[in-house]
Order: structure tokens, then C-alpha cells, then sequence
């Protein structure tokens, strides 16, 4: 997916204007003054499904040798944002369940160290709702990022009021507005631990969400925190689905499938424009990154993972 | 439809390869987009005194707790369908655990089979020592262990459940998987009696609904063993380490697909 064709580089060049300088600078910043037009660069760094894996699995792990651990990912996530101006950390639920820090601070110690990292903004996966409603919501004192979901309704429960529909962040002049949307939680989290919560199809919110982010408050980036899952083999919900069935999105970050791309994926929309698709794995393994540059007068987004090899890909 | 070419710019996905040292063995190539979390970080994440100060004061409160021996395994066991060395590894101990519970109870009956779903195992357990934090990190949940009493013709529904699953964790019978169906289903050796009542040993969320599973909803008796399933499964692997028995497990085409 997101081929890299000669006519889309040289697209992406000229947009940037600097096309020379660009080649052969890996890890060079981009200076938006340098472009002929204004383009704000944002940075998007995301995890998800990171079940409380704050420390690294040993080398003697199997699947995942000597990979993961909060402390690495806070001391990357602060070096890029030493390098970069306008990030935002994003996590795509399950922060909850996975190792004994949760069977014995109840999430505790993963929220209070997220919020130390500096999570923007999370959303709310199935294992959140572990230890029921009030598994989470006495939890929320521990943490100072909002958690955004908008397809769970919690309306009449100790939830009610205390999760966000949406969320717009400004970033230099440009407006971010980021939803979330939940997995449907029957025959996935026992009833018990869920009474109360309506669960709605995440296709239909998704796309009364793009019409009040994009429509109303004329966001220039919107963000879909996914719940849902990448991929389907039937015609369940997931990523690729919504990605598809809707318009108005710019990107999906996901979750709940632990799926690790190797590249984010991207999806034609409803309006044949593209949706980029990421997720990456679980249990902290690694750090996605999207950079999009903005030009807010002519609505003109360009995505990249990050630049960090452009010079290495640029040779092959 | 490209309305305005400029408009769709995605120009394309400029892709690095990782910001530290080179991708060793780690999978390499997977991470080529994001960023590999490993230890290549570990000298920046160490200059954050207060972020290491703040998980230290979790960690220490369980460590010792947590790092405590409960066995040892002769090779590194992981989970997968329809069989596999971890799922087999808990299935069968989940049997044991069932029959050791109605003798102990001087119930009439055993147990015939075991379900543990894959969903419900959340790690690898590594080649050589087991502690009780890697058996948390494993069954992290606090699944309860129940036996219920199912007439064959009812259990029927199980089968096409696991068949449906692609196969998930059973001890005590053997089956083959074919379009989707069980087929040649064995229990304790024998070939199903839709008449007799069979006992199966799994967790509360399974048979209370959990993953999709709604098959055991017509049965014949039902009790609760009123012990979570990763205190049973660590009670019984130092029990058996302590005799000298280590964690082993084995494929035996216990379940198989059917060509």
C-alpha cells in the first residue's frame, strides 16, 4: 500500500519545495519557512494496546526479545519532541491488563506514568472495562490526558460527563479534531463489567463526528482513535472498514488487533481520498509516527511516516 | 474521482528505518516504519530519574513477590491454532486440576475434557525459569474455574464452537476441523454418546458468554471451583516442580484441520 511511484515524488517535492535539500539529510527537520507557502509540520507519535507492560519483555522472551518498556518510550517521545515543534502522543486503548502491575494498582501505575509521558489524548479499549465502569472512573484521578470516545454511551452510569466525545488541539494555526470509536463490548466484556453502555455503530457516529469536526469547526487534520481493529477476514467492523465506508477522515490510528504494520496502510474513502491506517503491535514493542504537512490555505495535506531514511529509500 | 490533485497530496509514505542502533534480530524489517522500542534507548530513558523513580515505586512493592521461582520450562512455549505447545501446556494442567478437584470433593464423576480459549493466554512462557510474574503476565485476568455437566448431544454446540474458533485449547479430546465442522470427535478415546454427561472444566467467562462463546447455555449442572484459574495453574506447577517435574508439553494432533 502507499506505493512509492515516481510522479508522487515528485509531487511531494515540489509541494516542499526543496526537494535538493531534502535528499541525502536523514533526520533533517524540516523548516516550514523554507516553503514557498506556509506548511506546518505535525508530528503524530501513537501507541496502542499496551496492557501494562511497563517493563521490557526479557531477552529470553520468544516472541518479543528485550523489546518495549514505558521508560524507552518516554525518553523517545521526549527527543522528538526536542526536534519537533507541534506533536501530539496518542494512545488507542488497553492501557489496562497484561502484567501484575495491574492485577495490583489497578491501572494506577500505567496512567500516572502515561500522563508523566505526556499522552495528549487516549481512547477506551475493551480491557479498560476489566474491572467495570468503576474500574475506570476511579482510576481517572491518576491521569491528566482526557480519555475520547464517541461511540459508547454512558449516559446514566458513574461514566457519564467523564469521557469526551471529541477533542480539538490547535497546533501553530492549525486545528486538530480527534474522536474515538470503541469495539462493540457484547460477547467480548463480561455484561457485568459494561451494565449500562450503549454501544453505537461506529460508522454512523464516525460520520456525525466528521460532520461537526470538519463541517462545523472547519478542522484541517481529522484523527480517528480506533478501537475497532484493523482488519477483517468477514464483514466485521474494523479500520479498513471504516476507513472505506466514511469520508471526512484523514487518519485512523488503531488498536485492539495488536496488528504490527510494517507501513501505514492507506485507504481510498467514500470521496476517493486517501485514509492512512497505522498501528503498531502491543505491550509497548514500538512508537508509530505520522508527520502530515499542512498548508492551511490550500487544504493540502502531505503524510509521511518520518524522515529519519528518507535519504536510504530514496536510493532503491 | 481527483477532483483537485493537490487536495489528496498524501504524496506517499516516506518510511525510515529506526532512530537507534541498526535492527539486529529483532524481526527486522517489521518495524521499518515505526519506531522499535529496545534497548539502544535505555541511556536516554535512564536520565529521567523521576520517570525510573516512579516505576520503581510500583516495582518494588511486587517484586519480590513477582520474581519468586514456580517452575521451570524445558523450552520456550507458545500460543497458536489449532494446537500448540502453551495451549495444550494449560489445557492439559486444566484437567488435572479438574479431576484432582473431584477427588478431592468425592464427586461422582471427573472431568472429561477442558476449554481454555487463546484470547485468554496474553504471552509466551520462556525456555527455562517461570516466575509468578510471567504466569500473571500469562493469565492475567481473574477468570474463575467451573465445571459443567453437558449431554453430548448438547455439547455438540461446544464442538462447533471450537471448530468455528479454528480451534482453541482443549484437553481430554481429539478432533479434526473440516469446513469449518468438528469431525471424528474423540472423548477419553471414545466416540461421542449424545446421551451421556459429559464434564467439562473451563473458566466463568467462557461460559458466561465471553468470546463470542454461547454454546454452553443448555446444561445439565454447573459449579463453581471458587479458584481463579492462574492461582490453580500456579499451585499446580510448583507442586509438580517440587516432585521434580518441570513445565513440558507436546503436539500430539489433539486437534487438527482435515483436509
Amino acid at each position: 500500500m502507499g506505493g512509492f511511484t515516481m510522479s508522487n515524488r515528485r509531487d511531494f517535492f515540489k509541494k516542499l519545495g526543496m526537494g535538493s535539500l531534502f535528499l541525502g539529510l536523514g533526520g533533517y527537520s524540516f523548516s516550514s519557512k523554507a516553503a514557498k507557502n506556509k506548511l506546518t509540520k505535525i508530528t503524530l507519535l501513537h501507541t496502542n494496546d499496551m496492557h501494562s507492560h511497563i517493563d521490557p519483555f526479557p531477552e529470553s522472551d520468544p516472541k518479543y526479545p528485550g523489546l518495549g518498556g514505558f521508560a524507552r518510550i518516554n525518553a523517545l517521545v521526549k527527543k522528538i519532541r526536542r526536534e519537533e515543534e507541534y506533536t501530539l502522543l496518542l494512545d488507542c486503548g488497553d492501557i489496562y491488563q497484561g502484567t501484575p502491575y495491574f492485577n495490583f494498582f489497578k491501572g494506577e501505575a500505567e496512567l500516572k506514568l502515561m500522563s508523566k509521558m505526556g499522552y495528549d489524548a487516549g481512547t477506551i479499549g475493551n480491557h479498560e472495562f476489566d474491572n467495570g465502569l468503576l474500574g475506570i472512573s476511579s482510576q481517572m484521578k491518576h491521569m491528566n490526558f482526557p480519555f475520547i470516545n464517541s461511540n459508547y454511551d454512558f449516559t446514566g452510569t458513574v461514566l457519564e460527563g467523564k469521557i469526551n466525545p471529541y477533542k480539538i488541539f490547535f497546533k501553530d494555526n492549525i486545528k486538530i479534531g480527534i474522536f474515538g470509536l470503541g469495539v462493540e463490548l457484547e460477547g467480548l466484556v463480561a455484561s457485568k463489567n459494561c451494565e449500562g453502555v450503549e454501544y453505537n455503530d461506529p460508522i454512523y457516529v464516525a460520520e456525525k463526528m466528521v460532520a461537526l469536526l470538519k463541517d462545523d469547526e472547519k478542522c484541517d487534520l481529522v484523527i480517528c482513535l480506533s478501537h475497532l481493529g484493523y482488519s477483517s477476514d468477514t464483514d466485521d467492523m474494523c479500520d479498513i472498514k471504516l476507513a472505506k465506508s466514511t469520508s471526512g477522515i484523514d487518519v485512523i490510528l488503531g488498536g485492539h488487533s495488536h496488528t504490527l504494520l510494517e507501513t501505514a496502510t492507506r485507504v481510498r474513502n467514500l470521496d476517493d481520498k486517501e485514509v492512512v491506517i497505522n498501528q503498531v503491535g502491543w505491550a509497548g514493542i514500538a512508537l508509530g509516527r505520522i508527520d502530515f504537512y499542512i498548508d492551511k490555505n490550500e487544504g493540502i495535506k502531505l503524510a509521511s511516516s518520518s524522515l529519519h531514511s528518507i535519504d536510504k529509500r530514496l536510493e532503491a | 474521482m481527483l477532483k483537485h490533485l493537490s487536495y489528496l497530496l498524501w504524496a506517499t509514505c516516506l518510511i525510515f528505518v529506526v532512530a537507534c542502533a541498526p535492527q539486529s534480530q529483532h524481526e527486522a524489517g517489521v518495524f521499518d516504519s515505526n519506531f522499535s522500542i529496545d534497548s539502544c534507548l535505555d541511556q536516554q530513558a535512564l536520565k529521567d530519574t523521576a520517570f525510573i523513580n516512579m516505576i520503581s515505586l510500583y516495582k518494588t512493592g511486587i517484586d519480590s513477590q513477582m520474581n519468586q521461582i514456580v517452575s521451570v520450562s524445558s523450552e520456550a512455549l507458545m500460543s497458536g491454532k489449532p494446537e500448540s505447545l502453551l495451549s495444550n501446556y494449560i489445557a492439559d494442567a486444566m484437567l488435572e486440576i479438574g479431576n484432582q478437584y473431584c477427588l478431592e470433593n468425592h464427586l461422582a464423576h471427573g472431568v472429561d475434557l477442558s476449554i481454555i480459549n487463546n484470547g485468554g493466554l496474553r504471552t509466551s512462557l520462556p525456555k527455562g525459569a517461570i516466575t509468578t510474574g510471567k504466569l500473571f503476565e500469562l493469565l492475567p485476568f481473574e477468570n474463575k474455574l467451573v465445571i459443567i455437566g453437558m449431554k453430548g448431544a448438547d455439547l455438540k454446540n461446544v464442538l462447533r464452537y471450537l471448530a468455528a474458533k479454528k480451534g482453541e485449547g482443549v484437553s481430554g479430546i481429539k478432533m479434526g476441523i473440516k469446513d469449518g465442522k468438528a469431525v471424528d470427535v474423540k472423548i477419553g478415546g471414545e466416540k461421542l454418546d449424545i446421551n451421556k454427561v459429559y464434564h467439562i472444566i473451563s473458566i466463568d467467562y467462557l461460559v458466561n458468554g465471553g468470546d463470542g462463546m454461547n454454546s454452553f447455555e443448555k446444561r445439565e449442572n454447573f459449579r463453581h471451583m471458587h479458584m481463579k484459574l492462574r492461582e490453580a495453574i500456579i499451585a499446580h506447577a510448583k507442586t509438580l516442580y517440587q516432585s521434580g517435574i518441570g513445565i513440558k508439553s507436546e503436539l500430539d494432533g489433539r486437534i487438527y484441520y482435515e483436509q
